[in-house]
């Protein structure tokens, strides 16, 4: 009964004429940003981020959230008609998508891929709402060592998941957690790192490190590249068959119930969901071979995939406070922006953000899917405009952002700053999601290792005695060794088939 | 950038370099911090403790990527991985997705027609002045007024960087400036710095 009451609560929530505005504006812009290359969710969240915190909380992490999922969609249109996917979870859906629009199927592809959002935005919302509460149940015992491990588990899996070098990894979460450390403890008042300079007593302001990393440094990435000629489309070849639309259900609901899945574990995410999903249904299809030639489950899988791992990414970052990637650790910062701490807690204390917040995601599909089927067409034809015309607006927009949080032109200096950091990490595969994590977590796993280590009196062998904590690290230990050791034992494993095979040749 | 060790194995420059300067400013942190204390009575943390433990983290994440860096065999996408699109697709230059998604990656190619796009090296250049543009912008605009600033910032980036007409770039400002002052000043009342001339 309770849940059924906190969904009617959540949508009651949700459907005020403001909070529906705000989601219908938050997955337009989404769409919009999540189209234009190089400027994935996380950046669109980062830029918007300042102009809501003027906004109610509810409404302001509605319209963010929009973004967030709204720009799955519109990474798929670029992917489809340029082959240059807004993001990477859309990478797996130019496979076939951009061979479909050359193959004069574009309307097709586009249609195929948003029915299959959301189909599995709409299972995976509903996977949402009934894990959330259990895992806050489950959460809410947690203490201080528990949730100090809980953190560095989060910190480390998407260390060891977002680069090929896991030493890079875990070098930007521990740069991240250096500069989390920067400005006047809460705990003692005294002023750390800060070297005199007034402006660093608050802190390193997490939105100017997120706009610099991943928009400035987006911005410069893109920077003379040349972008591939967008394919055009029309409505009327939005327009799916019956049997196009068998092909869509299906791959959709085992790529809904696998990126939920494969979402909720911290570093996975939706480009992991993405490519599993393509896999799956290209082992189960009975024409492999049309794979990366224009099959149409190669899209519709992936998409609902990617569209369910962003609501199942919601899972840890609403009721453990640990987000499961670059972009939820935005959105978590959001939340901590506007007072509000994401935790087991959250369930209970803000019952109607969080129900409405979950609601809204059902509805913003519904938003999505109404503008994507008839819409996509005028959608594609921002990609028309050339990049270079693009690119200093967006950097006017972000620099804009990065004044708006303090409303002094420090926060400018420092989104600059980090723009400059963020070109070389990207340059040379250092990843910016656990650095961006370490900055927010950081703070929050300071009080908890403090905690934990007066209950013990010092003593660190807390974190190993008590159960939890002990599964959590151990957990977060695998995580981060296991490529590495899969590696190890299929180099192993491989290089001593080889030798038998050449063995039985030579015998 | 590769080079090569004395011993004739390769190893990446740019990882080496990157992982010195992170062992660098680890220790820096950590020595630094040690000034406000790590351990206190009973086991109290003392405010050092958080940042002398992750300084110490970061060096020797640094001393991870510079032995990773002389490993044969390691995995780093380094400079290729800024011309790539963020996964995959095979860009003119002939540069591919970064590792862990190529891990998953099925073997798809995707023959895409793209436009004419500036040496790799060539691009750095460009990427910044593009920041210098936007850096000297930010100073000016304090002095000039932010709109203002901002506004020959657009101009310059799109005359100077991207050789476009006078005409055009001048367009594209002054719609910038006339968005930015309605959205941002007028609806937003964000109180961005006002120059000399009215409404700039």
């Amino acid at each position: 009964v309770d849940f059924f009451s906190n969904v009617a609560g959540g949508f009651a929530t949700a459907v005020t004429p403001e909070n529906l505005l705000l989601c219908a504006l938050g997955v337009v812009l989404g769409t919009v940003i999540g189209m234009l290359p190089g400027l994935g969710s996380a950046t669109g969240v980062a830029i918007v981020l300042p102009v809501t915190l003027t906004l109610d909380p509810t409404g302001g992490l509605i319209m963010l959230a929009g973004i967030y999922y709204g720009s799955q969609y519109g990474a798929t249109i670029s992917a489809v008609l340029i082959a240059t996917p807004g993001d990477s979870s859309s990478v797996v859906t130019m496979f076939d998508g951009y061979p479909m629009a050359r193959a004069g199927k574009a309307g097709q592809a586009l249609a195929a891929g948003a029915i299959a959002s959301f189909i599995a935005g709409t299972i995976s919302v509903a996977a949402l709402m009934a894990a959330a509460p259990a895992f806050g149940a489950i959460a809410i015992r947690f203490g201080a060592p528990e949730n100090f491990a809980l953190m560095v588990l989060g910190i480390l899996s998407v260390a060891g998941f977002t680069s090929g070098n896991v030493f890079k990894g875990l070098a930007m979460g521990a740069f991240g957690l250096v500069l989390g450390t920067i400005g006047i403890d809460s705990q003692s008042g005294v002023a750390r790192m800060t070297f005199g300079e007034v402006s660093l007593f608050g802190g390193v302001g997490f939105i100017e490190i997120v706009i610099g990393l991943f928009a400035v440094a987006e911005v410069m990435r893109q920077v003379g590249r040349g972008g591939a000629k967008p394919i055009h489309t029309r409505f009327r070849e939005m327009i799916l068959s019956r049997e196009d639309l068998k092909r869509t259900v299906k791959p959709s609901l085992r790529g809904g119930v696998l990126g939920f899945i494969l979402g909720v574990l911290p570093g996975a995410g939706a480009t992991l969901a993405s490519f599993f999903s393509y896999e799956v249904e290209r082992r189960i299809s009975k024409h492999p071979e049309q794979f990366g030639k224009g099959a149409l489950e190669g899209i519709t899988g992936p998409e609902g995939a990617n569209n369910a791992a962003v609501n199942g990414s919601f899972v840890p970052t609403l009721t453990l406070g640990i987000p499961g990637s670059g972009t939820t650790a935005v959105l978590l910062g959001a939340f901590l922006m506007f007072g509000i701490q994401p935790g087991p807690l959250l369930m209970v204390e803000q019952a109607d953000l969080a129900w409405g917040l979950m609601a809204s995601f059902w509805i913003g599909n519904v938003f999505l899917l109404v503008l994507n089927l008839p819409l996509a067409p005028a959608f594609a034809s921002v990609l028309r405009v050339p990049y270079r015309f693009l690119y200093p607006l967006i950097l006017l927009l972000c620099l804009i952002g990065a004044f708006a949080i303090e409303n002094r032109m420090w926060g400018v200096y420092l989104a600059l700053l980090f723009g400059f950091i963020g070109y070389f990490m990207m340059r040379h595969d250092y990843p910016a999601a656990p650095l961006v994590l370490a900055v927010v977590l950081g703070p929050l796993m300071e009080r908890q290792l403090s905690r934990s280590m007066s209950i013990s009196y010092g003593d660190p062998m807390i974190f190993l005695r008590r159960p939890i904590s002990a599964t959590l690290l151990g957990l977060a230990l695998v995580l981060l060794l296991g490529p590495a050791i899969s590696r190890l034992v299929k180099k192993r494993f491989g290089a001593s088939t080889e030798s038998a095979v050449d063995t039985e040749e030579k015998v | 950038m590769r080079g090569s060790s004395d011993s004739g194995r390769g190893f990446v420059l740019a990882d080496v370099v990157g992982g010195v300067l992170i062992i660098l400013v680890g220790a820096f942190f950590a020595i630094y911090s040690l000034q406000y204390g790590v351990l206190g009575e009973a086991g109290r943390l003392e405010p050092g403790a958080m940042p002398v433990f992750s300084g110490l983290a970061l060096a020797l994440c640094g001393v991870g990527v510079v032995v990773s860096a002389f490993r044969t065999g390691t995995v780093s996408a380094a400079e290729d991985a800024v011309d790539t699109v963020p996964g995959g697709a095979s860009q003119p230059d002939g540069s591919s997705g970064t590792e862990t998604e190529a891990d998953a990656e099925a073997d798809v190619d995707v023959e895409v027609e793209f436009e004419a796009s500036a040496e790799p090296e060539a691009r750095v250049g460009r990427a910044l002045v593009v920041l210098a543009a936007a850096t000297v912008a930010t100073y000016l605009a304090s002095r000039i007024g932010f709109l203002a600033a901002f506004g020959l910032m657009i101009i310059g980036l799109l005359v100077g960087v991207e050789r476009e007409r006078v005409w055009k770039a001048l367009a594209v400002a002054a719609g910038a400036m006339v968005f930015t002052y309605l959205l941002f000043v007028q609806f937003l009342r964000i109180p961005v710095p006002e120059g000399p001339l009215p409404f700039l």
